[in-house]
């Protein structure tokens, strides 16, 4: 695998091949991020989008002492808080009303277009879903990077401007109330 | 005393599994889970949901990267035109007469993004200026800028400047300081404990933050994709939403 800093340093220069790299890199976490926020799939991709789309517009200014990873985190959160600000504008109806018939929704998922799956693969997989996203915001948002995006006690400190004491003690209380929740249900 | 053992490795279990902890620790951690049932299952859950957290990640929608790549080769392509400099003039080369020609040409087409040469004393200078202010604190007495015009998110300003007795005609080009985000206009700024305030980026990395009242000056920059405004405070870091109209966010922690 290309050097992550040769890559950027290349994206920086506009080449697109090396950004596209970047982009394969990071999308599935970007998108599950995005996912526990949007829980629909269409804004999830579109919030996704625009996290990439960020990152490309503000290369210029990235400095190769800093983590991208970390960078990627705080635009993924970024955009994260814009598409609920502009959500809460539009409805006013409660965070968790989705309004569009359900067909994106990722919690009531048609199992059978995926018939390969087992069903009771498909209720845990929404069990974690649902378990993470009752976790408190604070908790949910370092849950998120550390289970999808793969970051260090200390890149989540970095990237959420917290220490890493809170880091441990939030990732710590998130596994336990998932673990919690799961158990209760008996996927666990 | 082996309650007191078992909380302890059940703090530890989360760093444990991530790698975190120092090899005391781990060791530690490691011997009791052998030889502690109840901590041994505790440790084989927290595997088992992280098998779960795994199951549940997505792959992105079909088609996800070449969207992507499909809006940023369109950016591409508008930065690229704006990039290029079609003309460049050597102000000595020819002395008084290409100088006039220089002054025509510009000062007839006052949209062309090009930056112009100087040479001084034989050295060639290129040089940026970031406002028709600058442009005429730097030159000599007797310059006049028109005000800086922006097109595609770069600022154009003209100043007549003389050299030896030779005018010329020196057009700047800057870059605007962050995506869609002028000079000297004031912005929306969202604090994080819910006040309102506004925002305003000068040239030369000067921001002005106005809060209730009270106005206080910064110096900026960017970083990981925030604007960041630093005093002898510290640092408040924003960034920015489109909507109807750019505003400044600051970012909480």
């Amino acid at each position: 695998m290309t050097d992550e800093k040769v890559l950027v340093s290349r994206a920086k220069d506009g080449d697109t091949e090396a950004f596209a790299e970047i982009v394969s890199l990071y999308q599935k976490a970007v998108y599950n991020s995005a996912l526990y926020i949007a829980k629909n799939r269409e804004d999830a991709e579109d919030i996704a989008q625009e996290v990439f789309l960020k990152l490309w517009r503000t290369l210029g200014s990235y400095r190769e002492d800093a983590s991208l990873k970390t960078w990627v985190a705080r635009l993924t959160k970024n955009c994260a808080l814009d598409y609920i600000r502009d959500r809460n504008k539009k409805s006013t109806s409660s965070l968790t009303d989705e309004d569009d018939g359900g067909e994106n929704d990722v919690a009531d998922e048609d199992i059978s277009s995926n018939p390969e799956k087992s069903f009771e693969r498909e209720e845990r997989i929404k069990a974690v879903r649902k378990a993470v996203e009752n976790l408190p915001g604070p908790i949910r948002e370092t849950l998120i990077l550390r289970e999808f995006h793969d970051m260090s006690y200390a890149e989540i400190a970095s990237a959420l401007g917290i220490s890493e004491g809170t880091v441990k003690s939030r990732v710590s209380r998130g596994r336990e109330q998932v673990k919690e929740f799961l158990k209760n249900g008996n996927f666990l | 005393m082996e309650n007191k053992i078992c909380e302890r490795v059940a703090d530890l279990l989360s760093e444990y599994i991530d790698g975190g902890l120092d090899a005391k620790d781990a060791e530690f951690v490691r011997a009791h889970i052998e030889n502690c049932a109840e901590c041994r299952k505790a440790y084989g859950e927290l595997l088992a949901l992280e098998k779960l957290f795994d199951e549940a990640a997505e792959e992105v929608p079909e088609g996800f990267l070449s969207s992507v790549m499909e809006r940023v080769a369109k950016e591409k392509q508008i930065a690229d035109r704006k990039k290029k400099h079609p003309f460049v003039f050597s102000r000595k080369v020819g002395g008084f007469a290409i100088a006039a020609a220089v002054m025509l040409t510009v000062v007839a087409s006052p949209l062309i993004t090009s930056v112009l040469k100087n040479n001084v004393g034989g050295e060639t200078d290129m040089e940026y200026v970031s406002s028709p202010e600058m442009a005429a604190d730097d030159y000599l007495a007797g310059d006049r800028a028109s005000p800086a015009e922006k097109n595609d998110g770069l600022y154009n300003a003209e100043a007549e400047v003389s050299f030896d007795g030779v005018k010329d005609v020196v057009e700047s080009v800057k870059e605007e300081p962050y995506y869609g985000v002028d000079f000297g206009k004031y912005y929306t700024a969202n604090m994080s404990d819910g006040r309102v305030g506004r925002v305003l980026l000068e040239d030369r990395g000067n921001a002005t933050l106005e809060i209730d009242g009270e106005s206080g000056s910064y110096s900026y920059e960017i970083m990981g994709g925030e604007i960041v405004l630093s005093d002898e405070n510290g640092k408040l870091n924003f960034y920015l939403s489109y909507g109807d109209s750019i505003s400044f966010n600051q970012v909480d922690g």
